[in-house]
C-alpha cells in the first residue's frame, strides 16, 4: 500500500517538475523515515536549511486557465471560524483555506517552508528570531507586521486552546519584520515547526474591529476570501486577485489557489457523500462509506485517492494494581489470538493496514524495518500456550471491552470478542458516545480492555507519549501501568538529543515486549473525486486543501 | 279502514333483513298495512319488534351495510318508493315524508346552531334565499313554542323536551304529507310527554298531516292514533281501529299487553306479565312466532306459518285459536 | 374567552420553567465533560481543569442554575454556544425558519393527503377505498422515514436528477425532506380521520340529516366532517410539536441546519447552553401550539367554547 503510494507520488512529482520547472517538494519524510535524526535535527536548529529549499510552486497560472469552481464535502459544520479556538472536526477542514501561518509543513515531521515568515533561526538558548516578509497584507488592506504576529500568538496563548503555544514564555516584535521568541525549554524534534505553524496570523486591527472575533467573517492574508458562510450548510471562498505574495518562489503549496471559487458543503449523512458525487453536487468527498466505494472504484468518471490515516486503532490493557492483565503472558496471549489482517479485511477491505506499533509510516521517525519484524501475528496455538502459562483457564475470565460507538469500532469489538472467545476469554462489549468515552477512559474501574484510536503530533514518539507518558496521568500510563524503564526510554526518545534511530528502535522493542498496548491497524482514508481532479493535496491533519489540488484543463470551466 | 288502492300510504309484504357476522336477523317479516290521508296509524310492540325498521324502510334510511329490504312495496300515493332512484327519493325525504326520532339528545348536530339545522331542510327543498329560509325557520321555532331569538343557540343549550320540539319543527318545516314519529316521547319525562303529544296533535290537525306513530306505550297510542297494528317478531299480529283493539283485543299477545298495563280503577297486587322473552330474530320459532309464550298454544301452532285473517270487518288477527267472533 | 387565553399564556411560564430545570439537571448529571470535549486529545489535566474553571463548571448546582435562569429572566441572555462562540439565540433564530418550513409543509401534506384518505376509507368501509387507503397508511407508519428519504433521494436525485439531494439553497431543496418526513404523519392522520369519521357516521344526527333529504356528499361535508375534525385537530397539534423536534433525522440526512441538528450536536458535545436554550425554545413553541389547538377546538365545537367562557353564559337553559 505504502509502496504504491510512493510510486504514484514520485511519478507525479516528476511530472510536476517537468511542467513547472521548479524545485520539488520535500520528500524526506516519506522516502527516508529510517533516518529522521540525522536530517531533522539540523533542520530544526538552523533555519537556513529550510529557507534554501523553497516549497514546490508552479509558475503563476494564468487567470483564464483556472477552473471556475470546485465543491468539496465536509462531514461537520466548522461552527466557529475564529482563529484562536480549539479544533473540531468541521473546523480543521477549512482552517488552512482560511488562515495563513508563519510557516507551512505539508507533511508530518516534514521540513518547513516559509509562509508569512521568511526566515527563522536560533539566536541563543531557548531564544529564536523570526523574520517575516514586509509585504503581507490581508484582504481588507491591513499591513500585517511583526506586532500582529506577536499579538496573534499572545492572544492565542491567553485563550489556551492551541496546545503547542503553552511552551512559549514570551513573544514580541522587535521591529516591523522581526519577532523575538522565548520558550520554556529547547525544542525537541519538530517542536519549533509545531509552534511556528500552529497559530494563525491575523491583523490585530481587523480582529478587534470584528463584532464576533472572526467567528463568522474572518479577514485574513490568505489567497481566498470567505464570501458566504451559511452555518451548518456551506462556506464559499473566492480567489483573491490581490494576494500579497507575488513572488512565485515563496508561494507555498497550500497557497496555490488553483481554482477561482471553492465551496465547502456540509454533508452530515455519510450515505449522501456518494450521492453528492454522483449527482455532481460535489467534486471531492472524503467521507464516502465503505459500501459505496465500489461504485467509484472502476468508474471512469471518478478517481479514488488512497491515504493512510494517522490514527492507529489499538487495544489497551488495564494495568491497574491487581488486575489480571498486569500479567505479561496474558497480554501477549490476547495479542496472538487477535488476527489483525482478518480484522482489516472484515472491517475495511482494501482500505486498511495492520499496524506494527502504536503509530504508522505517516509519523516522522517510523522505522520501515519494523514491518518485517514479528509483531504478534495471528497464532492461536501460541496464544493458548501463553494463556496457559499465565495461569488462567478457559472460561475463567470475563473482560469488559470499552469502545466508542461508531460502526467500525463496533465491528472491531465484535471481532475481538469472537477471537478471544476462541481463547476462552469472554468479552462484554460496551460502546459509548464520545463524550462519555472521553470521561471514563481514565477510570480504572471502567474497563478491562480499551479499544482506542491514537494519533498525536508529527513524530512517532507523539502517539507513544499520548499512551505511555506517566507524567501526564498521575504517575501511570494512560492505561494505568507503572514502568520506570518505559518512562525513561520514552523521555530519551522524545528529547531533541535522544531522538535517533537507535533510541526509537529501543523503545519499540521494549514496548513490543511489554505490550501494555497492542497496535492493531490503521484505516486508509479514501478520497473520491471527479476525474477532473488530477491530484488531491492534504494537510498534516489529513484534510483536503482544495486550493492546492490540481485540476485538469477542462475541469469545471 | 280499508285496503283499497286509493289509500295514501300502502305498505305491502315488507321484508327487512339485517346481516351481521354471517347470521341473518329477520327484522321485518312480511308486514302490510295502509293509511288514509290525515289519519294517524299506530305501530305498537316491544322494543326490537321491528317497528323502527318499518319506518326507516319507508324513508329508505336503513343503515345499508347490515340492513337490506328483501321484498315488498311501499306505495305513497301510488308510487312505489322502493323502486325510486336515490335522487328522487331525496326529494321525498324531508318534504313529503319526514321523521321524528326516538332520542332527542343525539338527533341534532351538536356543533351547528339549531336554527340553521331547521333552515337547512327548508333550503334543501325550496328555492329561496338563505335569509328567507332562516326567517321560515324562525317561524317554525315559534310554532313549536320556542322563542325565535334562540335561533343561534346550540343543542346543548336546550333541555331534552325543547330539543325534541326543535326536531319536530325540523320535521314539519316543509309541510310533509306523512310524518313518521318513532317513539317521540319515550325519552322524555311524563309531564313533557303530555306537552309534546299535545303539540304534535295540534300540528297534525292544523296541517292535515298523516302520521305513523310508533310506540310501546299504549297510553300514548290511545291519545293519538286512529288505527293501529300490533307488531310482534316482525309481523303484524293484530290490526284494526283503536276502539276495536282496545275494547276487543283478540290475539293472545295483544291480550297479554293489555293485561300487563296497570289501571286506576282495579285493585291489583301484581301485574300480569307475558311469560318468557321475545324471540331471537335470527332464529325465530317455527310456525307462530308467539307460540312459546302463548297460554293457548298447541302443536298446530308450531306447524304452519299462520296467516292474517279478518275476524271481523276491519279487524285482522294472526292466530288460529281465534275464531271469527269476538273473543 | 380572552381571560381563558390569558390564563393559558400565564400557565406556559411554569411549564417552560419546569422543563428548563429538568433539562438543566439532566445535563448536569450525565457523564461527559464539556471542557474535555472542547480541548484536543493531548490536553493535559491542568489545561482541562483550567477550562472547567473558565466555563464555570466547578460551581455548585444551585449557583449554576441560578446564574442561568437569572441571565434569561433579567437580561434575556441565553448564553453563548461554546462550540460556535456565538450567542445561542442568534443561531436559534437562524435555524428555526428552516425547521419550521419543513414542519409546516409536512402538516400541510398531512392535512391535504391524510384527511381525504381517511374520509375515503371511512365512507367505503371494508370496501376497496378503505383497503387501499389503509394499505398506504400501513406503509407510512411502518417504513422508517430515513429509509423513505434515502429511497426518494436515490430515485429523484440520482436516477432522475429532478431534485437536489441535500442543502438549503432554495425552495426545491425542501421538497424531498418534506415528503419523506410527512409519511408517518399522513398515515397517522388517515387512520385517525377514518376512525373519527366512522364514529361520526354512525351518529343519530347523520340519520336525521339523511331523513331531511340531504345527499351523501352534503352530509359528509356539512355534518360528518366538522364533527369528525375534533380528534383530528388534536393529532395535527401533537404532530406539529413532534415535527419541530423530530426533524432531526431528516435534517441529518439532507444536511439541513435546523433546530434538530443544533440540539443533537449540542448534546453530543455537551454544549450546555445550546441544549438548554434549544429545549426552552422548543418547549415554548410546543406549548404555544397546544394553546392554538385548544383554541381551534373552541372555535369548532361550541360546547367547549361554552366551557371556556362559562362565566358569561348562565341561564338561558329551558
Amino acid at each position: 500500500m505504502k509502496r504504491k503510494f510512493l510510486v504514484v507520488f514520485l511519478a507525479l512529482s516528476m511530472l510536476l517538475s517537468v511542467l513547472s520547472g521548479c524545485a520539488k517538494e520535500v520528500e524526506k519524510p516519506v522516502e527516508e523515515p529510517a533516518a529522521p535524526a540525522a536530517t531533522e535535527a539540523p533542520a530544526v536548529t538552523e533555519a537556513p536549511a529550510a529557507t534554501e529549499v523553497p516549497a514546490a510552486t508552479e509558475a503563476p497560472v494564468e487567470e483564464l486557465a483556472l477552473p471556475e469552481i470546485v465543491s468539496i464535502a465536509i462531514g461537520a459544520d466548522p461552527a466557529d471560524l475564529a482563529p484562536f479556538v480549539g479544533m473540531s472536526m468541521g473546523r480543521i477542514a477549512v482552517l488552512k483555506t482560511i488562515y495563513e501561518y508563519l510557516i507551512e509543513t505539508d507533511s508530518m515531521g516534514g521540513a518547513a517552508v516559509p509562509m508569512i515568515a521568511k526566515s527563522w533561526e536560533k539566536t541563543g538558548d531557548k531564544v529564536y528570531k523570526i523574520t517575516i516578509f514586509d509585504n503581507v497584507y490581508d484582504s481588507a488592506g491591513n499591513h500585517i507586521t511583526a506586532a500582529d504576529v506577536a499579538w496573534s500568538y499572545n492572544t492565542a496563548k491567553e485563550l489556551g486552546n492551541l496546545r503547542p503555544l503553552g511552551d512559549i514564555v514570551s513573544i514580541s516584535a522587535v521591529d516591523d519584520v522581526t519577532v523575538n521568541l522565548e520558550v520554556k525549554s529547547n525544542f525537541g524534534p519538530g517542536g519549533l515547526e509545531k509552534v511556528l505553524s500552529e497559530c494563525p496570523i491575523v491583523s490585530q486591527k481587523a480582529y478587534e474591529a470584528s463584532p464576533d472575533g472572526f467567528a463568522t467573517k474572518p479577514i485574513t492574508s490568505g489567497p481566498y476570501l470567505l464570501t458566504e458562510y451559511v452555518p451548518g450548510s456551506s462556506l464559499t471562498f473566492e480567489r483573491r486577485e490581490d494576494y500579497w505574495q507575488t513572488d512565485p518562489q515563496y508561494r507555498t503549496l497550500f497557497s496555490q489557489a488553483n481554482v477561482k471559487k471553492i465551496v465547502f458543503k456540509v454533508i452530515t449523512e455519510a450515505a449522501q457523500n456518494a450521492i453528492a458525487l454522483e449527482t455532481g453536487n460535489v467534486d471531492i468527498a472524503a467521507g464516502v462509506t465503505q459500501d459505496d466505494l465500489a461504485r467509484f472504484m472502476n468508474n471512469p468518471a471518478f478517481t479514488t485517492f488512497n491515504f493512510l490515516d494517522n490514527l492507529t486503532q489499538n487495544l489497551q490493557f488495564n494495568g491497574s494494581e491487581g488486575h489480571p492483565l498486569t500479567n505479561k503472558e496474558l497480554r501477549q496471549a490476547i495479542a496472538y489470538a487477535i488476527d489483525t489482517s482478518a480484522m482489516c479485511e472484515a472491517v475495511a477491505p482494501g482500505a486498511c493496514t495492520p499496524a506494527h506499533t502504536i503509530g504508522n509510516p505517516n509519523f516522522g521517525g517510523y522505522l520501515k524495518k519494523w514491518e518485517s519484524e514479528p509483531y504478534y501475528e495471528y497464532d492461536l496455538e501460541k496464544a493458548k500456550e501463553l494463556f496457559a502459562a499465565s495461569g488462567h483457564t478457559p472460561g475463567e475470565l470475563t473482560f469488559k471491552l470499552l469502545a466508542q460507538n461508531d460502526a467500525r469500532s463496533g465491528l472491531m469489538a465484535q471481532i475481538i470478542q469472537a477471537q478471544l472467545g476462541e481463547l476462552g476469554i469472554a468479552v462484554e462489549i460496551s460502546q459509548v458516545e464520545s463524550a462519555v468515552y472521553n470521561q471514563i477512559q481514565y477510570d480504572p474501574t471502567a474497563y478491562d480492555l480499551l479499544l482506542a484510536m491514537s494519533a498525536g503530533g508529527d513524530f512517532i514518539f507523539s502517539p507513544w507519549q499520548l499512551v505511555y507518558d506517566q507524567n501526564r496521568y498521575n504517575g501511570t500510563t494512560s492505561n494505568f501501568f507503572k514502568d520506570d524503564e518505559l518512562q525513561s526510554l520514552l523521555a530519551t526518545v522524545s528529547s531533541l538529543e535522544g531522538f535517533n534511530e537507535a533510541n526509537v528502535d529501543a523503545f519499540q522493542q521494549y514496548q513490543k515486549e511489554q505490550l501494555y498496548a497492542y497496535g492493531m491497524l490503521s484505516f486508509n482514508s479514501i478520497i473520491v473525486a471527479d476525474s477532473g481532479v488530477l491530484k488531491v493535496v492534504r494537510d498534516t491533519r489529513g484534510q483536503v486543501i482544495p486550493g492546492a489540488c490540481e485540476y485538469a484543463a477542462d475541469f469545471n470551466k | 279502514m280499508s285496503n283499497n288502492a286509493t289509500s295514501f300510504l300502502e305498505v305491502k309484504d315488507l321484508v327487512v333483513e339485517y346481516t351481521s357476522e354471517g347470521s341473518v336477523i329477520h327484522a321485518v317479516n312480511g308486514v302490510s298495512f295502509a293509511l288514509e290521508r290525515g289519519k294517524t296509524f299506530g305501530l305498537v310492540g316491544e322494543t326490537g319488534a321491528g317497528k323502527t325498521s318499518i319506518a326507516k324502510a319507508i324513508l329508505r334510511i336503513l343503515p345499508d351495510p347490515p340492513a337490506k329490504i328483501r321484498n315488498g312495496q311501499i306505495l305513497l300515493d301510488g308510487i312505489d318508493l322502493l323502486t325510486l332512484e336515490e335522487k328522487d327519493m331525496r326529494k321525498i325525504r324531508g318534504r313529503r315524508v319526514s321523521m321524528i326520532f326516538q332520542d332527542p339528545m343525539t338527533a341534532l348536530n351538536p356543533i351547528m346552531k339549531v336554527g340553521k339545522q331547521i333552515a337547512e331542510v327548508i333550503k334543501l327543498h325550496n328555492k329561496i334565499s338563505n335569509k328567507q329560509a332562516e326567517a321560515e325557520a324562525g317561524k317554525m321555532l315559534e310554532l313549536v313554542g320556542i322563542p325565535a331569538e334562540r335561533f343561534n343557540e346550540y343543542p346543548h343549550q336546550f333541555s331534552g323536551g325543547m330539543k325534541q320540539r326543535v326536531i319536530i319543527a325540523m320535521a314539519l318545516a316543509c309541510n310533509p304529507e306523512l310524518l313518521l314519529a318513532d317513539e317521540p316521547t319515550t325519552a322524555l319525562d311524563v309531564t313533557i310527554q303530555a306537552q309534546v303529544l299535545e303539540m304534535i296533535n295540534k300540528l297534525k290537525r292544523d296541517l292535515n298531516t298523516s302520521m305513523i306513530m310508533i310506540s310501546h306505550n299504549l297510553g300514548v297510542v290511545a291519545e293519538i292514533c286512529d288505527d293501529l297494528a300490533v307488531i310482534y317478531a316482525g309481523e303484524v299480529v293484530e290490526l284494526g281501529s283503536k276502539e276495536t283493539i282496545f275494547d276487543r283485543a283478540a290475539h293472545p299477545y295483544t291480550v297479554g299487553l293489555f293485561s300487563a298495563v296497570p289501571t286506576l280503577d282495579e285493585e291489583k297486587e301484581r301485574l300480569v306479565p307475558i311469560i318468557g322473552l321475545p324471540p331471537d330474530p335470527s332464529n325465530l320459532p317455527a310456525g307462530c312466532h308467539f307460540h312459546p309464550r302463548c297460554p293457548w298454544a298447541d302443536e298446530a301452532c308450531e306447524r304452519e306459518s299462520i296467516p292474517l285473517r279478518e275476524i271481523a270487518p276491519g279487524h285482522f288477527c294472526r292466530c288460529i285459536k281465534v275464531s271469527a267472533q269476538e273473543n | 374567552m380572552g381571560r381563558y387565553i390569558l390564563k393559558r399564556l400565564i400557565w406556559m411560564i411554569p411549564v417552560v420553567l419546569g422543563v428548563t430545570i429538568l433539562v438543566f439537571s439532566i445535563m448536569y448529571l450525565i457523564p461527559g465533560d464539556p471542557a474535555k470535549m472542547m480541548l484536543s486529545p493531548e490536553a493535559t489535566p491542568e489545561e482541562i481543569a483550567a477550562k472547567r474553571e473558565e466555563l464555570g463548571l466547578n460551581e455548585p448546582y444551585l449557583v449554576r442554575l441560578g446564574k442561568f435562569l437569572g441571565g434569561i429572566v433579567f437580561r434575556f441572555d441565553f448564553g453563548d454556544s461554546w462550540v460556535y462562540n456565538q450567542p445561542v439565540t442568534k443561531e436559534l433564530l437562524n435555524r428555526f425558519p428552516r425547521t419550521l418550513t419543513i414542519a409546516v409543509i409536512c402538516i400541510g401534506l398531512q392535512i391535504i393527503i391524510g384527511i381525504p384518505l381517511g374520509i375515503i376509507a371511512a365512507v367505503n368501509q371494508n370496501g376497496l377505498g378503505d383497503r387501499i387507503s389503509m394499505f398506504i397508511a400501513l406503509f407510512g407508519i411502518s417504513l422508517p422515514n430515513f429509509w423513505i428519504a434515502l429511497m426518494l433521494i436515490l430515485f429523484f436525485s440520482v436516477k432522475l436528477g429532478w431534485l437536489p439531494p441535500f442543502g438549503i439553497d432554495g425552495f426545491k431543496y425542501y421538497i424531498l425532506p418534506c415528503i419523506a418526513n410527512a409519511f408517518p404523519g399522513i398515515a397517522t392522520q388517515a387512520r385517525q380521520t377514518r376512525s373519527s369519521m366512522l364514529e361520526v357516521i354512525r351518529s343519530d344526527y347523520i340519520t336525521t340529516a339523511r331523513a331531511k333529504g340531504m345527499s351523501e356528499l352534503q352530509i359528509l361535508l356539512k355534518h360528518a366532517l366538522p364533527n369528525a375534525l375534533l380528534p383530528v385537530i388534536t393529532i395535527i397539534g401533537n404532530g406539529m410539536g413532534m415535527l419541530l423536534a423530530g426533524t432531526v433525522v431528516i435534517e441529518s440526512i439532507f444536511s439541513i441546519p435546523g433546530i434538530g441538528m443544533y440540539l443533537v450536536g449540542g448534546i453530543n458535545s455537551r454544549d450546555y447552553n445550546i441544549v438548554q436554550s434549544s429545549v426552552i425554545f422548543l418547549a415554548l413553541a410546543f406549548t404555544f401550539i397546544m394553546l392554538l389547538v385548544d383554541l381551534a377546538y373552541a372555535f369548532i365545537d361550541p360546547r367547549i367554547k361554552a366551557q371556556f367562557a362559562r362565566k358569561h353564559k348562565r341561564g338561558h337553559h329551558a
